[in-house]
């Protein structure tokens, strides 16, 4: 591929980076690979505005304007002349983003109501943490043209400043250190069944809870907000399973991927992809393990993974792999059935569904005052079929279930009525339309 | 705001139903409040939209198709007149007809795989029938009429009938290779012969061991490479039992004659998938592996 193109446009290249790559080839109907990240504002959104808004910003943010290209051997991007565009918002969230007509070339579509400013990427461009400084970016650009002033906040990049080079890094090469790389064989995890029919418009279940009650309760079992929410949906997937699998010996374990956002880990300053996921869970089959027994699990497989080793060993992984000669010089063509078999057996075929916190996101002075809320939405896929994102903003977390059951919503009832059951209040939206019983 | 009884969540402002559990908000309209902002808004394309029955492009193809029937038919007809009785046009216009409706069809009916092949069935049974009436007796019709409705039965009717209904459509599937076996002999004329005692044992022998493939992918967990043996395997017992039982038929003394070199690939093949599973077993017990 590389070698076809002329050398200036070699120049103009971009390789994905080593995380991005499994993306474009398993895009699939009921597996979009995107997220998407929402401010709700207390101020009206006035659609050219926010189109400059992301004209300015889009200029300190180049690695996001690019498009996808398949090349002989592996995928690429290129920069993106195209016009920028806005478009309104539709009714459900994480829809494909076709490369060359989805949102005119560009990978990531900026959507807009009359209070809210929303990004949807696609997952090979960035993860939640480069979409949320661009988000953050984005509407504070938006909130000075509307003649507000902005505080300081490191997330919050200026249009007009420099860009640091290492912004647009692939980490993962520059972290890679060449050790023997392993791949750990887990058996397949208990998957949601696809009763009641399938769509490939996303439904969402919104629950919005107090991050102080939260903290009470996680406190109390001392452990963060995230391993406690994680211990809660394992919970609610076991008992799931034990309602819908009659036969014990058919039980399969349950387990829940988590990105880790390794940035702060590393010490890497990149807003590509720079994330990895830490799958934990428990194996049902030796018996119900009670809400307490499956923290404890939670707090030492989590805290266990969370380091540098072993982190670095998946680093080593997914460099590794890419480089092998094998993956390196195999055409596109063979590559992408490889890439999916790949994506089911070591990613989605070995856990049960998937919780990605963003943490709580502070704002600076003045667009503090504004942003009301915040959403975070991750598409769910055809294996998985219901995933769980969360994001906390001025005092509330926000726990986005999206799913592509047309119907069924027991996993999204036992994980959120088992938080009203120890008392934590618990209030839900839904863009289903739903049919009385 | 309401609370859901069953679940506990307080609902947004204007939720008459849960969206979890689907239970009907009992509480007053006050308490329930108007509907606030919805999460999402309302997407513009979910609204029913009238769509025209026919599409101009669908349109301009169903009356090409009609047209081109309509003249081919008159013409034979008036062929038919001027050359008397030295022409029958009717076979000729009812091939036309037939001809065309495989393009209507496909317009018509239910874009589904089972509809079509069904409609496309029934077609070619009606021209195969025709061309019998019409023609000089012949027995081709009849051969080719079993395998079309063969076709059905194995491959459409499975997929028809609701899917927990399909090991029994796959039942007659089976059921129905059987009967067309026999009834192909039958057409042969004379009394049964090769069918009853080669034919049917054979694929007896050949369902026998596919249904050890079945019995080990509902009770074991069989590789791809296991099943694809398996099948190879199925095929040499085939192919065994058909050399087998023709030598009975003909009164042979030999047990097997071309066919035992399929027979020694078949017995390698099934020690050494007996061995594969048997040695995977006992290497999980000694790993304490629970699958």
């Amino acid at each position: 591929m590389e070698g076809m193109k002329t050398p200036q446009a070699n120049e103009e290249l971009l390789p994905l980076d080593n995380s991005a790559v499994i993306y474009p080839p398993t895009v699939a109907r009921y597996n979009s690979h995107t997220f998407r990240i929402s401010m709700d504002l207390t101020v009206s959104v006035i659609p050219t505005r926010l189109l400059t808004a992301a004209e300015h910003i889009l200029e300190r943010f180049p690695f996001f304007a690019v498009t996808l290209h398949q090349g002989f051997y592996w995928y690429y991007f290129m920069p993106n002349k195209n016009p920028l565009e806005v478009y309104p918002e539709i009714s459900s969230p994480c829809a494909y983003i076709h490369p060359k007509k989805g949102a005119n070339g560009y990978l990531f579509k900026i959507l807009y109501t009359e209070q809210r400013i929303a990004i949807e990427f696609f997952h090979a461009l960035t993860d939640g943490t480069g979409a949320l400084v661009f988000l953050k970016s984005l509407v504070a650009e938006y909130l000075r043209l509307s003649g507000r002033e902005i505080g300081e906040d490191p997330q919050v990049l200026l249009a007009n400043s420099k860009m640091d080079p290492l912004e647009a890094e692939d980490s993962f090469e520059r972290y890679y250190t060449p050790r023997k790389s392993v791949f750990g064989s887990e058996s397949s995890a208990y998957h949601l069944p696809s009763s009641g029919g399938l769509t490939d418009k996303v439904q969402v279940i919104s629950a919005r809870i107090k991050i102080e009650d939260l903290k009470k309760i996680s406190s109390f079992h001392q452990v963060t907000i995230t391993e406690y929410l994680v211990a809660e949906l394992l919970d609610a997937m076991q008992r799931v399973q034990e309602a819908k699998v009659k036969n014990p010996k058919k039980f399969k374990p349950v387990r829940i991927s988590v990105p880790v956002n390794i940035r702060k880990i590393f010490g890497s300053k990149s807003l590509r992809n720079f994330t990895l996921f830490v799958v934990v869970g428990i194996d049902v089959r030796l018996g119900h393990y009670e809400f307490e027994e499956i923290l404890e699990q939670v707090m030492h497989q989590l805290r266990s993974s969370i380091n540098a080793k072993t982190l670095g060993r998946q680093v080593t992984r997914n460099v590794a792999g890419r480089r092998h000669p094998l993956m390196r010089y195999a055409p596109n063509v063979f590559k992408r059935p490889l890439m999916k078999l790949l994506s089911d057996t070591y990613g989605d075929g070995i856990y049960s569904t998937t919780l990605s916190n963003i943490g709580n996101v502070t704002l600076p002075s003045g667009m503090h005052e504004v942003v009301d809320r915040l959403d975070f939405f991750l598409s769910p896929s055809k294996k998985n079929k219901t995933s769980c994102a969360a994001v906390g903003a001025n005092g509330y977390l926000t726990l986005n279930f999206t799913s592509i059951l047309a119907e069924r919503t027991d996993f999204e009832r036992e994980a959120l009525s088992a938080l009203v059951t120890k008392g934590i209040p618990v209030e839900v939206a839904t863009n289903r339309t739903i049919q009385k019983d | 705001m309401a609370y859901c009884v069953r679940c506990g969540v307080k609902l947004v402002q204007g939720s008459t139903v849960c969206p979890l559990c689907k239970t009907e908000v009992q509480a007053p309209k006050e308490i329930i409040g108007e509907p606030g902002v919805p999460l999402f808004p309302e997407d513009p394309l979910q609204s029913p939209i009238a769509h025209p029955l026919l599409d101009k492009n669908r349109k301009g193809i169903i009356e090409l198709v009609v047209a081109f029937m309509v003249i081919t038919v008159i013409s034979l007809i008036i062929t038919g007149f001027a050359l008397g009785n030295s022409f029958s046009p009717w076979l000729p216009i009812i091939c036309v007809v037939l001809g065309g409706s495989y393009i209507l069809v496909a317009i018509f009916v239910k874009p589904s795989y089972t509809y079509i092949a069904s409609w496309y069935v029934g077609i070619t049974i009606a021209l195969l029938l025709s061309i019998d009436l019409l023609s000089n007796v012949m027995l081709w019709p009849y051969y080719a009429i079993a395998s079309v409705t063969l076709y059905w039965l194995i491959a459409v009717l499975p997929w028809w009938v609701p899917k927990r209904k399909r090991k029994w459509g796959f039942g007659v599937a089976a059921l129905a290779i059987a009967v067309f076996l026999i009834v192909l002999d039958a057409l042969g004329g004379n009394d049964l012969t090769w069918s009853l005692l080669i034919a049917l044992p054979t694929y007896g022998v050949v369902l026998f061991s596919l249904a050890f493939i079945l019995l080990r992918m509902r009770f074991g967990k069989p590789t791809i490479t296991d099943l694809v043996l398996s099948v190879i395997l199925s095929a040499c017992w085939g192919v065994v039992a058909g050399d087998f039982f023709y030598l009975r038929m003909v009164a042979s003394p030999r047990l097997l004659t071309w066919s035992s070199s399929v027979f020694i690939v078949g017995l390698a093949l099934f020690l050494f998938l007996t061995l594969n599973v048997t040695l995977r077993r006992v290497r999980n017990y000694f790993n304490n592996r629970l699958v």
